[in-house]
């Protein structure tokens, strides 16, 4: 299993959500946090570090914590959240690649996968059980497919508060 | 004085010529003098008092000694001086010029006891915490949007097995071939959870189900007018 963490605002509003999915893609866990509006004195006491706050320390944290299935490893579309934990990892699609799995530093790695290729940068190192197991999603699902579900996902929760 | 006398008798002997002179012995005089000694009207009193002081308060009016057996209230004006320590009392001076008492008593054995009262300042001020509360965390099944999943068409295909399988979608298909239209080649589509497929800008986007069958295949999909074609590539 696969954990996709994602921390998003919409429309002022900061919410997040953990999918967790099987090799072929399909839900095994879903959890989302209720979205937070700052306040005003917060905007302002925190400044700019306010939404890496909230990402991070309150919602990202959080989220990992109340996780049921607590999968090896975590991919997120948001780079600041990798911070959140050390297998939190985030991915991009990259212009061009290798097929398989490449390291390329310390907790960095290209995952090619019929001719779509992926980059991977973590605090640390990866198994080649979870690599391989990235690499046979990649096979099955287009990797960063399920951050459009969580996308979608966070923007109903949202528009129900 | 007695050698003004004197001299004055003299004086008168020598001007009368009458009087006779006795040469007496003052002395006498010396005896009869009457000297008034001035007496200082004063008492002293030099009394121990044997009782235990339980309080002195001094104020601006009164001296209040408190023991166990008399409680005297002594006009404070009529105090001249005093001398306590925090312990006891050690002397007393009273009364007016001519009046002295000296007033001994025994240390005070019992400590003064202070009262403490607390106090409490009640502020305005309001005190606003910035701590960011943990936002609580659901994990609802029926947002729909995370069982919708949306499948790329493959890029690489294996024209054989593709072939084959479009001519099995030819030729069943009942209506004008020109009507079809190829949309793609998806790989390990979820058919045993698939409620619905639909075709979305050439995407296959499946609604999942929550429950059902590990069955996952490889697909041609054909778009018709009326319909989408999926045909398994084996």
């Amino acid at each position: 299993m696969i954990g996709y963490l994602s921390v998003k605002n919409i429309d002022g509003k900061y919410t997040g959500g953990l999918l967790v999915v099987d090799q072929d893609g399909i839900p095994q866990e879903f959890k989302y946090s209720e979205p937070i509006t700052p306040t005003k004195l917060q905007r302002i006491i925190y400044g700019k570090a306010l939404e890496k706050y909230l990402s991070i320390e309150i919602i990202a944290k959080t989220l990992l914590s109340k996780s049921e299935t607590k999968p090896a490893v975590i991919l997120t579309d948001n780079v600041d959240i990798v911070e959140a934990a050390d297998n939190v990892f985030h991915i991009s699609k990259a212009a061009a690649g290798e097929e398989g799995i490449n390291k390329i530093d310390e907790g960095e790695y290209m995952i090619g996968s019929l001719g779509t290729f992926y980059r991977l940068m973590g605090n640390s190192d990866l198994s080649e059980e979870i690599l391989n197991e990235i690499l046979s999603l990649s096979e099955s699902i287009d990797l960063l497919e399920p951050f459009q579900r969580l996308q979608k996902a966070l923007e109903y929760v949202c528009s129900e508060q | 004085m007695f050698r003004a006398v004197k001299d004055l008798i003299e004086t008168l002997k020598m001007e009368l010529g009458k009087i006779d002179i006795i040469d007496q012995d003052l002395s006498i005089l010396t005896d009869a003098v009457d000297f008034e000694i001035p007496r200082v009207n004063a008492t002293i009193a030099e009394e121990k008092i044997n009782v235990d002081v339980k309080e002195a308060i001094y104020s601006p009016k009164y001296l209040e000694v408190i023991t166990a057996t008399f409680n005297a209230n002594i006009e404070t004006h009529n105090v001249q001086s005093f001398n306590m320590n925090s312990t006891h009392l050690e002397s007393i001076y009273l009364g007016s010029y001519k009046e002295v008492s000296i007033l001994f008593v025994k240390p005070i054995e019992e400590k003064i006891s202070i009262k403490e009262i607390p106090i409490q300042y009640k502020t305005n001020i309001d005190i606003l915490s910035l701590n960011m509360i943990s936002p609580k965390v659901h994990s609802e099944e029926h947002i729909d949007e995370i069982w919708k999943l949306t499948i790329k068409k493959s890029k690489f295909m294996k024209k054989e097995k593709v072939l084959s399988a479009l001519e099995k979608v030819l030729k069943s298909y009942k209506g004008r071939v020109e009507n079809l239209k190829f949309i793609g080649y998806f790989k390990n589509v979820p058919l045993g959870r698939a409620e619905k497929i639909i075709v979305v800008d050439e995407d296959l986007v499946v609604f999942l189900k929550r429950k059902g069958k590990n069955l996952k295949a490889d697909v041609v999909v054909v778009k018709s007018p009326e319909k989408i074609i999926i045909e398994v590539v084996r």
